[in-house]
């Protein structure tokens, strides 16, 4: 089934059949399950394997580079897990895997000085690396079936990053992240199977036209699979808690990398897989504009919540996890303009996947300058922070150089990502003259704004101010920390001062590979990020922050707490499970209950048949007795006769006397018989009745019992009870059963004749 | 069709005689009695390969019993399909026995293992001999067998749970039997045959003549398989049986002894109905309402349970459901799923059994709530419960995800979203009540508390190879789905 390359791809470029992306995914995954077990002392060692694992992968993404500038790489091991494993990397793949592999070094080459003062680092090294592998097959599988066994191997195997605490807040916001991980691969299996029913093939190809009437089912399916993991609201409750809890590094790449791996699949089902193969007609058209508003409207309400969020949080981490969620706002957005302009879309893709990139970088630099703040303070609020400038001027510059990259101030690289989305949705504005385009661009606005805010927010509560007294000492950044830091800062100035280079160099060719065209096209190739136009735009958006961020740090907006039923979890999620946890129980209980009632009745019902069978028993007894009595006065009477025809038949009659008598002997001993085996009828009887009585009671006690113990479970006491458990009457009414078996024979049979009459 | 060796029915019969040897032996050597019927599941094992290799040569073969050509004997059928359930009945219950060598000195009297290992043999050859069987009524009696020396391994553990439960179980499967019994007769009374392929015609014919009894034949066998195979809901009988008896007799039921009646129900479904009966009546829409409801309940049901062993047994209500909607789908796809979540499901609700088995033999502990933290104590017992339970979702890399795509991919073919979504939210159910005991078990912050005996080597390596089984399982099912795919295009 994936022996056919799609055409589109043939004439178009080159296909190149190398095993490399299979090794690329299958090093990290075999090194992170040796790390495991490599000797708990063995620090030095086990650090080099990870470092040398991690750069091993990156010179093998950098060996893909030349054959992915020209075509595309294929591998194709079809014996796997029988859909088989399927690998194509395009540049687009290619850049994910080179974010990935990178940022990855560094985050290991910053896990030395970090992870120094953790516990448990051999699981926390054979972890980081094995999930390297995962998230790089995620992005360079070919097909969705690969695709979703990578992705679901992410999610299990960043769950152990995300609780590598163990403490009550680190196993709360894990189960959490688990359950919606695997809730979010189980759409996302459900939307490949409904693609795979309805096209036959679950390539990453343009299959909009054979989709059929399930494809808005299959989009959503697709979204909420993904949204999960990139953090769209209102999917976005995990990340705000699983991301902070975790060792710094993991949080970078957490936030840095992962909910990536969530954008990048959004961007294949959004611009490949709901492309149409040939012309676009117009009903589709119309459809994807649809589909676009969609996914853009979540990317703006996701931008604009997830800012408010960032704004009021008072926990450094915190601020940069809601950051995350609105940075995942503009991709989507950016992604969402890109479907709905249809061939005019350039400007949203090529703004989207630079997001991309330069989102990883300075995010991923945040998280560790916050992560550095972090180690040698032991403190995450704002509010016992200050004046670390002072103490860690490097940190404190990266970070303002980090914070420009993200707020878009020119020459960062924050800058050409924004200008780009902001730019699409300008055409879009060009082209479809729509209030709800209208507002979003002005919420965009808004939202650029209050990015900067936040970032204002934070780097005054960590680094101006007063320092305080606890934490007024001497600092000495390990090496490696400076050195990572140093290039983070090195690479968002520097992208910051040459965009064009990563737009000519990389997302125009896939852009056009995509077939775009027209007025975004031509714009996209001289894009000048420092004329004027551009950069007004941001001068606005300056301008509105300073007007924001002044008097309501003044009035101290920013430190208001939302109340608890504000939040989304209490409005959406809480509610819903808690209906969905009570229905259960209910419905539990109510079977529980009516089963047990059912059991008590029919033990009840069984003791009176026994009663009644016992009466009987009395009535044949009383009957036998009777006949008994007869039968013997009966023979009393034949014996009369029997003298009084011996008196008159002596002589002949002595041989029939003695038969006579025989007879009469073995009638009272049948007499005697029915006499005993009435009386043991009657003590069985009595006896089954017992027995019955005593089961009954058993009966009740168990039901009691269940009920009890049912109730105490909703009341939330669950109290030890092993004895009693071990003690309790596990046979359930046999006669129930049995009634339950005829009952389902004649509901069964019901229905044969029922349908075998009409046919 | 070809007549086959004398491989079949020496299966059968090597099983039956060391299951008469072995309390003998037992008496006099007790090492020598396990041997000898290691021996013999051995034999069974590797004599079931050869007739794979067989009927890989030349096709579907048959074997006559005592010479006597159907329809007057008993005629034994060896194709694809039913050599892989050998294939699974004698594999497993090998694997299962390995474990049971150690496991039942520390469960049972030591009086009684030699009896064990005697109703284990007459279990193995009951099963065995019910895959390849092609006649109704030797089919019934191999059920009572089954279901007699299946009662008996959990009764043998001297304890008041396990005799009630065996007990229950007796009078339900009796009732099950019943119910068979009286369908046979209905069908042997229309057609006058009880071989499979002599019925199928037969029927065909007599459909439009006596609709009545044949109607009322298929009932009793819905019913009939239904109790044995514990489709809901039929399964009262199944938790206390389950979780009372002995681990390996846990491993054995729930592994492989309800699975046999799904089959039996299956062999019944397509080679001894014909499809005219099939289009008539919605036998099958029965089926998978039935499974669809037992995918559900089950997992409600063990999300409930404090017990962990009782939760197995509650989860294999569940998981049995799901072979019972790929019959219920009639669907190749499904069909497929269905068969194969036979082999998945063995390997994996006994290495479950088996893993929770090694835990109260270490530890003593049966509660949930008290595996905070074992995972550091008996890493591979509770790896192997990790695995497991990863196959009970449905994780990618297990034989979980195999089947319960191939049923998803069936359920689509038939245009049925509704049990699309019920299969995927049974798979969210099970990691809701699986997952929580895995992540207590490792990543839990608290010490475990108990005393703990450490788990023999013998049992480890079972668990060892259990592990194995189930990634083999979901990574390379390529060979047994396209066996699959031969074998059930002929059905339709």
């Amino acid at each position: 089934m994936f022996a056919a390359a799609p055409e589109l791809l043939s004439d178009l470029s080159r296909v190149y059949y190398s095993s490399l992306p299979l090794w690329i995914t299958l090093l990290p995954l075999l090194t992170g399950i040796g790390l495991y077990f490599v000797k708990n002392s063995a620090e030095t060692l086990r650090k080099v394997v990870s470092l040398l694992a991690s750069l091993a992968v990156l010179v093998g993404v950098m060996l893909l580079l030349p054959m992915v500038l020209s075509g595309t790489v294929k591998y194709d091991l079809i014996d796997f897990m029988q859909m088989g494993l399927f690998f194509e990397v395009d540049l687009v793949g290619w850049i994910f895997a080179f974010l990935i592999a990178f940022i990855w070094s560094l985050a290991t080459l910053f896990s030395f000085a970090y992870m120094d003062f953790e516990h448990n680092r051999r699981r926390y090294y054979s972890v980081l690396i094995f999930t390297l592998g995962a998230t790089l097959g995620v992005v360079l599988a070919g097909d969705f079936f690969t695709l979703f066994l990578f992705f679901e191997m992410m999610t299990l195997s960043s769950f152990i990053l995300v609780i590598h605490e163990q403490n009550r807040e680190a196993m709360q916001a894990g189960i959490l992240y688990l359950y919606l991980g695997i809730a979010g691969g189980l759409a996302l299996l459900f939307a490949i199977m409904m693609l795979y029913s309805a096209t036959g093939t679950v390539n990453i190809v343009p299959v909009l036209e054979d989709l059929g009437a399930n494809r808005t089912l299959i989009y959503i399916m697709f979204l909420i699979g993904f949204g999960v993991k990139a953090g769209l609201v209102p999917l976005h409750i995990w990340l705000p808690q699983a991301h902070p809890v975790a060792p710094s590094p993991a949080s970078a790449l957490l936030s840095g990398i992962m909910i990536k791996a969530g954008a990048y699949g959004i961007f294949r089902v959004s611009l490949i897989l709901f492309t149409s193969p040939g012309e676009i007609g117009a009903a589709d058209a119309s459809y994807l504009f649809n589909v676009g508003s969609v996914l853009m409207w979540i990317g703006i309400i996701t931008m604009l919540s997830g800012a408010i969020m960032a704004l009021l949080q008072s926990n450094m981490k915190r601020i940069l996890a809601y950051s995350s969620v609105s940075q995942i706002g503009y991709i989507a957005t950016g992604l969402g303009a890109a479907v709905f302009m249809g061939t005019e879309g350039a400007m949203g893709f090529a703004g989207a996947i630079y997001h991309i990139i330069n989102h990883a970088f300075f995010k991923a630099g945040l998280f560790m300058m916050v992560g550095t703040i972090y180690l040698y303070t032991h403190e995450l609020e704002l509010s016992k922070l200050g004046g670390m400038f002072k103490k860690m001027p490097l940190v404190g510059i990266t970070f303002i150089i980090a914070a420009f990259g993200i707020a878009g101030i020119p020459g960062f690289n924050g800058y050409p990502s924004k200008t780009l989305i902001h730019d699409a949705l300008l055409i879009a504005i060009k082209f479809n003259d729509l209030f709800s385009i209208e507002l979003a661009e002005k919420i965009f606005t808004l939202t650029s704004a209050l990015t900067i805010c936040y970032f204002i927010k934070l780097f005054r509560g960590v680094f101006l101010g007063p320092v305080p007294e606890k934490l007024d000492r001497e600092y000495k950044l390990a090496l490696s920390i400076k050195a990572v830091l140093t290039t983070f800062a090195a690479i968002i100035v520097a992208i910051g001062l040459f965009p064009n280079f990563i737009l000519e160099r990389f997302l125009v060719p896939p852009a056009e590979f995509l077939k775009y065209e027209g007025y975004a096209m031509d714009h996209l190739y001289h894009f000048n990020f420092f004329e004027w136009h551009p950069v007004e735009a941001m001068l606005v958006v300056i301008i509105l922050a300073v007007v924001i961020y002044l008097p309501g740090a003044y009035r101290n907006w920013f430190s208001w707490q939302p109340p608890p039923w504000l939040s989304i979890y209490a409005l959406l999620y809480r509610p819903l499970t808690h209906r969905l946890m009570i229905l259960t129980c209910k419905a539990g209980l109510i079977l529980d209950s009516s089963v047990d009632n059912a059991y008590n009745q029919s033990g009840s019902a069984a003791r009176n048949m026994c009663d009644y069978v016992g009466n009987i028993d009395h009535g044949l007894d009383s009957f036998y007795h009777k006949w008994g009595l007869i039968g013997s006065k009966l023979a009393e009477r034949s014996r009369d006769m029997d003298q009084k025809l011996d008196g008159f038949y002596q002589r002949s009659g002595q041989a029939a006397r003695k038969l006579a008598d025989k007879s009469a002997d073995m009638d009272s001993a049948l007499d005697k018989a029915y006499q005993k085996t009435g009386k043991a009828a009657q003590n069985l009887a009595k006896q089954s009745s017992d027995l019955d009585k005593a089961i009954n009671v058993v009966y009740d006690q168990a039901g009691k019992k269940t009920r009890d113990e049912v109730e105490k479970r909703l009341a939330g006491k669950q109290e030890k009870h092993d004895k009693a458990e071990s003690d309790k009457w596990s046979t359930k009414n046999l006669s129930f059963d049995n009634l339950l078996l005829v009952l389902v024979l004649g509901i069964v049979l019901f229905i044969i004749f029922y349908f075998g009459r009409s046919s | 069709m070809e007549s086959a060796g004398h491989q079949p029915v020496l299966i059968i019969v090597t099983l039956l005689i060391s299951a008469f040897l072995s309390p003998l032996l037992y008496r006099w050597r007790k090492f020598l009695s396990g041997m000898v019927l290691l021996a013999a599941l051995t034999g069974a094992f590797v004599t079931a390969l050869t007739l794979l290799g067989q009927v890989a040569r030349s096709g579907e073969l048959s074997y006559y019993l005592g010479n006597w050509p159907p329809p007057w004997g008993i005629e034994l059928v060896i194709d694809p399909l039913r050599v892989y359930m050998l294939l699974v009945v004698t594999g497993v219950s090998l694997w299962i026995f390995v474990y049971a060598l150690r496991d039942l000195e520390h469960e049972l009297h030591h009086d009684v293992i030699g009896w064990y290992y005697s109703l284990y043999a007459l279990l193995v050859a009951s099963m065995s001999a019910m895959t390849l069987t092609n006649d109704l009524f030797n089919l019934f009696v191999l059920m009572e067998i089954c279901a007699i020396s299946a009662c008996a391994i959990i009764t043998i553990k001297d304890k008041r749970e396990c005799l009630e439960a065996g007990f229950k179980y007796l009078i339900m499967s009796a009732m099950g039997t019943g119910c068979f019994l009286l369908g046979v007769a209905m069908i042997y009374m229309v057609t006058g045959y009880l071989n499979f392929s002599f019925i199928q015609t037969g029927l065909a014919a007599a459909l439009s003549e006596y609709p009545l009894n044949i109607f009322t034949a298929a009932a009793l066998f819905i019913v009939a398989f239904g109790t044995k195979a514990a489709l809901f809901p039929l399964h009262v009988w199944l938790p206390d049986a389950h979780a009372s008896a002995p681990s390996p007799s846990s491993a054995m039921l729930s592994g492989l002894v309800i699975k046999i009646y799904a089959f039996a129900l299956f062999m019944i479904f397509y080679r001894v109905f014909p499809r005219s009966l099939l289009d008539a009546i919605p036998l099958n829409e029965i089926i998978l309402w039935l499974g669809a409801m037992g995918v559900m309940f089950g997992s409600i049901y063990a999300m409930l349970q404090t017990d962990l062993k009782k939760m197995l047994a509650y989860s294999s209500i569940g998981q049995i459901a799901f072979i019972f909607m790929g019959i219920g789908l009639d669907q190749p796809l499904a069909l497929t799923g269905g068969l194969y979540h036979i082999m998945v499901h063995a390997f994996t609700k006994s290495m479950l059994f088996m893993s929770a088995g090694a835990i109260i033999y270490s530890t003593g502990v049966r509660r949930i709530s008290d595996l905070a933290g074992i995972g550091r104590v008996l890493p591979i017992p509770l790896l192997a419960f990790t695995i497991g339970s990863a196959s009970m979702i449905g994780l990618p890399g297990t034989g979980g995800l195999i089947s319960k795509w191939y049923l998803a991919l069936g359920a689509l073919e038939t245009g049925r979203i509704f049990f699309l979504l019920v299969i995927l939210a049974s798979s969210l159910l099970n990691a809701i009540y699986y997952m929580p005991i895995v992540i207590n078990a490792f990543m839990s912050g608290d010490e475990f508390k108990e005393k703990v005996k450490t788990v023999p080597p013998s049992m480890q390596a079972t668990l060892v190879v259990g592990i194995l089984l189930v990634v083999i399982s979901g990574i390379f099912s390529r060979q047994i789905i396209v066996l699959f795919e031969q074998a059930l295009t002929s059905l339709y």
